[in-house]
């Protein structure tokens, strides 16, 4: 019984850990919450509808595909409508509530081409769980949670070792002296866009098999993926994947003290306990103010 | 020749005034009845605000069809989103822009609960196809529906159980006005006979993943679970069940049954029992039922259900009251005729209002069989 509050909580964590390193990659580069994240998740577990149910691609295929189209879609969203306004010189809050629209428009734009209805991509009978040190787990929940880990460990070996996350390091750590040093500051900010939506679209591919996808999922996911953030510390990339993992415990084994409706107060009490107490988070290092 | 002139001329007047009075007349006849509907049209929850607005343009296109000389009627879809705040915006327009004396809606109970008020207020009738729950029977002297109260169903369930000899029991609810209700009345009377309700948990209509309440079922280990929710959430708690491994019978509510229940939950959803309270039968062979799912089929290349059939039945009963009613219609008048009338017999059978509004009908018990909703 215990086994299965754990895993339960890992698999849920597992979700959330890949939405929050996606996030949180992103805003450590634009500095500003990306709220549309939500909503390119959603647009990818749609992409994935749209790919495997209505074209009848191979699921290889599929995910490929899904993938790059909802990455790209990150792209674009930096390309029609952050950067114009960024040329405005507008601050971090007016990117935001344009994060907000752009969530709003893209959930009615899939609304309005897939319905409201829920759309599942299970194949197949729903199957009895394997049995693992005494918990119950669908394939697919493995597979969650071991994609789950080899991105963070891929995103990790990409930040650390190659050329483009390093760049994205520096210019995360301080932007005007990345630019000064020559580096593409354009380049990486579209990367990080790539790079962080392609994380939250995987992470919508393995919801949508394991349970199925509506056009208001990503809204959900997003403040999940935001109270992880916070929780790893705003700004340390890998901290996210971390934060995730323990928010998705932290339900689960909470809810087994008290009826399940309180679900979401969790983790939003979980929130403001670490702004009130923790603000840099459970891995962030606290700021003095000199090196501000 | 003068008098002659005279003569003509008062004729003359006397034609005018008498036509124009017959076309004052006519105009009444042809009156335009302009008829409000709120339905979830957007949202989780559309589907069931899509199959209603499907059936109530199949009665519009019926009745405008063969009324000519009748009243041509018109009407105006709102969303509601099947939240209370937009179904309330949506009634306050209806009734202060459009000026109609007779709303139908909503599907979802919460949002009936929140319109009803305003309604009152403005001496509108309102009619709800679907909405069960208890708290609608107090709403209001305007407030109508033609689907029994939950008081009917969690009941009816909740002796079935115990007729089947099961003494321990577990209910998971939908957390809102539905869900409480329901979940109460299933409590009250399932205990009332002895027996013992060992988890009583709600949950938010945005959870997706029911692992963790699931693993307190398993601790608890019932003999009969109770889900009171809609469609979607009960279809993902089965699926999750089954996934856990964990075996009991469950029962569920009237609002399963729709076909994305089984697309969702698949074959998951074997076994579950739910009653149904509609009146429906879409296999009947009553003429009129007939020809409504003929049409329907036509129409829309699908079998109608309880949502389409209901709302069918609204249109017509209050396009029926106001085709009783010469010159302007108004809310007064379609309650006198809801009040005084004897029985109404639509697609979903014959029914009447009883002093608050209510009707009853009779609970049939249907299962999932092989993929397929089937009387038990």
């Amino acid at each position: 019984m215990v086994a299965q509050l754990w895993v339960n909580g890992l698999i849920a964590g597992s979700v959330y850990a890949l939405i929050a390193l996606g996030f949180s990659i992103v805003y450590s580069t634009v500095r500003f919450f990306h709220f549309a994240h939500g909503a390119v998740y959603t647009a990818g577990a749609y992409f994935t509808y749209l790919y495997f149910v209505l074209f009848k691609l191979p699921f290889a295929a599929t995910v490929a595909l899904a993938v790059l189209s909802a990455a790209f879609l990150g792209m674009v969203i930096e390309f029609l409508v952050y950067k114009p306004i960024k040329r405005q010189r507008a601050s971090g809050t007016i990117l935001l509530i344009a994060s907000l629209g752009v969530s709003i428009i893209l959930q009615n734009v899939i609304s309005l081409f897939f319905g409201d209805d829920t759309k599942t991509i299970r194949t197949g009978e729903v199957r009895e769980g394997l049995n693992v040190l005494g918990a119950r787990l669908t394939p697919v929940q493995i597979a969650i949670i071991l994609t789950s880990l080899v991105l963070f460990g891929l995103t990790f070996l990409i930040l650390k070792r190659s050329k483009i996350g390093k760049a994205l390091r520096a210019v995360a750590n301080d932007p005007e002296l990345a630019v000064v040093m020559g580096l593409n500051k354009d380049r990486i900010v579209y990367f990080t866009y790539f790079a962080g939506s392609a994380l939250a679209v995987i992470a919508a591919i393995l919801i949508s098999l394991d349970i199925d996808m509506t056009p208001l999922m990503g809204f959900q996911a997003m403040l999940y993926g935001v109270v992880a953030v916070v929780i790893g510390g705003l700004g340390n990339i890998l901290g996210a994947y971390l934060g995730g993992l323990l928010l998705g415990l932290a339900q689960h084994l909470g809810v087994w003290y008290i009826s399940s409706q309180w679900q979401d107060a969790i983790a939003f009490v979980i929130l403001i306990l670490f702004l009130l107490f923790r603000p840099q988070g459970f891995f962030g290092k606290k700021i003095r103010k000199a090196e501000v | 020749m003068k008098k002659k002139l005279f003569a003509c001329s008062n004729m003359i007047m006397l034609l005018i005034i008498s036509l124009s009075i017959l076309m004052c007349k006519q105009r009444d006849n042809i009156q335009e009845l302009k008829i409000g509907v709120i339905f979830p049209l957007t949202g989780e929850n559309a589907s069931y605000g899509e199959k209603g607005q499907k059936a109530i343009n199949i009665a519009v296109a019926d009745v405008n069809k063969e009324s000519v000389a009748h009243k041509k009627v018109t009407v105006i879809y709102e969303d509601s989103r099947a939240e209370p705040t937009s179904g309330a915006t949506a009634i306050q327009k209806l009734i202060s822009i459009d000026n109609v004396p007779a709303v139908i809606g909503d599907i979802v109970s919460a949002v009936t609960l929140a319109a009803a008020p305003i309604a009152e207020k403005n001496k509108v009738v309102l009619l709800s196809p679907t909405s069960s729950a208890p708290a609608i029977t107090e709403a209001g002297q305007f407030i109508y529906r033609i689907w029994p109260s939950d008081l009917a169903e969690g009941k009816a369930i909740a002796e079935f159980a115990r007729k089947k000899g099961y003494a321990r029991a577990a209910i998971l609810h939908l957390n809102n006005d539905y869900g409480i209700a329901i979940a109460k009345i299933f409590k009250e009377t399932f205990e009332a006979e002895g027996a013992q309700v060992v988890l009583h948990e709600g949950y938010l209509e945005t959870t997706k993943d029911f692992r963790a309440v699931l693993t307190k079922l398993v601790k608890e280990n019932p003999e009969v679970v109770y889900v009171a929710g809609y469609f979607g959430d009960t279809a993902r708690i089965l699926k999750q069940a089954r996934e856990i491994g964990y075996k009991s019978q469950f029962l569920a509510t009237t609002a399963i049954e729709d076909n994305k229940f089984i697309e969702i939950a698949g074959d998951a959803t074997e076994g579950v029992i739910y009653p149904l309270a509609t009146g429906f039968d879409a296999k009947s062979d009553n003429p009129e039922v007939a020809r409504f799912v003929e049409e329907f089929q036509k129409q829309y290349g699908y079998e109608p259900g309880w949502v389409e059939a209901q709302s069918y039945d609204a249109f017509m009963l209050i396009y029926k009251a106001a085709s009783t009613i010469d010159g302007k219609i108004d809310g007064l008048q379609i309650k006198r005729f809801f009040d005084s009338m004897s029985e109404f017999e639509g697609v979903t059978g014959k029914f009447k209002f009883d002093e608050n509004g209510d009707v009853s009908k009779s609970v049939v018990f249907k299962t999932i069989k092989d993929g397929k909703f089937q009387a038990l």
